[in-house]
């Protein structure tokens, strides 16, 4: 598995633009502003959408093995698949941690003034970002070419992020749309983000819960090999 | 049609849990985090046993957990009718059974809940079933399929055989036949020579000696008659190759008539049985399937190949003849030897075999 995991890891930050915009884009966002006393600042439920695509970039990795020929090589090799699955999982999760690091901590450096625990803030997002890996592996194994995959990922993550409270926060949702987005991973991250806005600690663990109970659903239906 | 059965059984599977997971959804209202966070582990139990086939045991194991937490908080329990659904379907009826002492122990009766059971048990049992004839199908198929494979297998190790067999035959007559021009001929031959050459000496000499004349004449009349012997010995009791050929074309009900081209005495033995094969069989579909009044064949032998056609007119529409297995069989052994065998359908029906002379016949025939 650490074959896999160093070459996943090294193969990321070969990718120099994706890396530059990964650890830039945090930065930016932890400065958005914070409209509302009762709801955490804009920022920080967004950075769930900017978790979405990462987590969804960095497993094209995945997608590129597939079509290049590569898997169907390593599938005739002495490995098992679940090494190069849980090699490549744990490097994007590596590197997904930085990311999330490079948030929380400019996120400190301008919220300050909030009471709030960052590193539950920063338990929740790696918790996300988990659940951005898996649901990527899930989604690529549903197509064939990275360009299906991307251009349906772009219309499903917006809907998702404005049905699932990341862009509308969930204390402003009305009720009726609360009660159908309960199904979406996100309103649960959202949900999480408010709590420990809030600093309710059991509602955060919970939502935490459920996320990486979706995380696992998504894992265990996206990690059936596809060589072709 | 077997592929668009299984694919409606898995559909109508994904479908009944769905139904299921919004049924329990509607009547546990998960608005709060707990209550979704036990549907959602629920829902990850029922996938993983979707993915890892072998998880069939512990489905006692869900119910039971779900059972217990029902003693805590009373909806709980709706979630134990998915794995009861699934080992109803995975026909693991006893560890099913055992939901019901329980239910009867956690929870008095209420109708949504009695009905929902009811609807798992009787839809698990029709997937079961569907599965279990789905399998035997499958099997079914299988077998056949082997059947199949292992028949064609045979067959084209048979026609392989054929021709090798035809070789041995040939190479083991032509032995025999050397054998006994040796044996018996090439000695009385000799022997007569020798004496006629004793007696032209004598001759030279001017001491001719008749007794030495008539010995010689006498080994050479036997040697005469050993190769009478020899031939008819060397001529097959039976019919074969083209008398076989011939005798068929003449015995046939109807006029037929017949050209030949080239030298017959190419053909090897096992392109005349072939040959003699597609004629019958011909010549039958004439009888059978046209109302034809005189039939062509014709027979043209050159260095590369055998080139045979039978011509009958007025067929009978292709639709009302239907498929010939016996020409089809005769197709492939003709495929078998590199050769092909076509019908054209018009205002005449023609079967037309093209048989090509394999490159060892051709040393054969050279070396005579």
């Amino acid at each position: 598995m650490k074959v896999f995991f160093d070459h996943a890891f090294k193969r990321t930050f070969k990718q120099r633009l994706l890396i530059t915009g990964m650890f830039l884009f945090p930065l930016a966002l932890a400065l958005a502003p914070h409209p509302q006393e009762e709801v955490p600042p804009i920022g920080f439920a967004l950075y769930g959408l900017i978790i979405l695509f990462s987590g969804f970039l960095l497993t094209k990795q995945i997608i590129d093995d597939r079509t290049s020929g590569t898997i169907t090589r390593i599938a005739a090799s002495p490995v098992r698949h679940v090494e190069y699955l849980g090699g490549h999982i744990l490097a994007y999760l590596g590197v997904m941690a930085i990311q999330n690091m490079i948030f929380v901590v400019m996120a400190r450096l301008v919220w300050s003034s909030l009471e709030l625990s960052f590193l539950l803030l920063f338990l929740v997002y790696l918790v996300f970002s988990a659940l951005s890996i898996t649901f990527s592996l899930f989604w690529h194994m549903l197509f064939r070419t990275y360009a299906t995959s991307i251009a349906l990922f772009s219309v499903l993550s917006n809907m998702v992020a404005i049905a699932g409270g990341l862009i509308v926060p969930i204390k402003l949702m009305p009720q009726t749309l609360k009660d159908v987005a309960i199904v979406l991973p996100t309103y649960w991250f959202a949900f999480a983000i408010q709590n420990t806005y809030d600093m309710e600690y059991v509602p955060v663990f919970l939502g935490l819960l459920i996320v990486a109970g979706f995380a696992i659903l998504f894992l265990v239906i996206g990690s059936r090999r596809r060589l072709e | 049609m077997m592929g668009r059965v299984f694919k409606r059984h898995r559909v109508l599977d994904g479908s009944f849990i769905t139904v299921m997971y919004l049924a329990i959804m509607l009547t546990m209202k998960p608005q709060t985090p707990a209550v979704f966070l036990l549907v959602v582990v629920s829902l990850n139990l029922v996938v993983l046993r979707f993915r890892f086939k072998n998880l069939y045991k512990g489905f006692f194991i869900d119910m039971g957990l779900f059972f217990a937490l029902s003693l805590v908080y009373e909806d709980a329990h709706y979630l134990s009718l998915l794995p009861f659904y699934l080992a109803i379907k995975e026909g693991r009826f006893k560890e099913a059974l055992v939901l019901v002492p329980l239910v009867l122990i956690a929870r008095t009766f209420d109708g949504e809940f009695l009905m929902l059971w009811l609807l798992a048990l009787l839809f698990g049992f029709i997937l079961h079933s569907w599965q279990k004839e789905k399998k035997a199908h499958l099997n079914t198929i299988d077998t056949q399929r082997k059947t199949i494979l292992e028949i064609q297998d045979e067959r084209a190790r048979l026609l392989d055989s054929q021709s090798e067999i035809s070789r041995i035959a040939s190479y083991s007559e032509r032995e025999r036949i050397a054998k006994a021009l040796h044996d018996n001929l090439g000695h009385e031959i000799t022997a007569g020579l020798l004496s006629l050459k004793a007696y032209q000496k004598l001759e030279e000499r001017k001491k001719s000696d008749p007794e030495l004349l008539k010995r010689a004449i006498h080994r050479i009349d036997n040697a005469a008659s050993e190769l009478k012997k020899t031939v008819h010995n060397t001529k097959p009791v039976e019919a074969f190759g083209q008398e076989v050929f011939d005798h068929e074309i003449k015995r046939f009900s109807l006029p037929v008539e017949y050209h030949k081209s080239g030298d017959p005495g190419l053909i090897q033995a096992h392109h005349w049985q072939v040959l003699n094969a597609v004629l019958k069989e011909s010549l039958t579909n004439v009888l059978k399937h046209s109302d034809a009044t005189e039939v062509h064949v014709t027979l043209e032998v050159t260095a590369q190949v055998i080139r045979f056609m039978v011509e009958n007119d007025r067929p009978r529409p292709a639709e009302k003849t239907g498929k010939s297995y016996g020409l089809t069989f005769m197709r492939q052994r003709i495929e078998a030897l590199g050769g092909t065998l076509s019908f054209q359908h018009g205002l005449t029906y023609k079967v037309i075999a093209i048989l090509p002379f394999e490159e060892v016949d051709h040393e054969d025939s050279a070396r005579g």
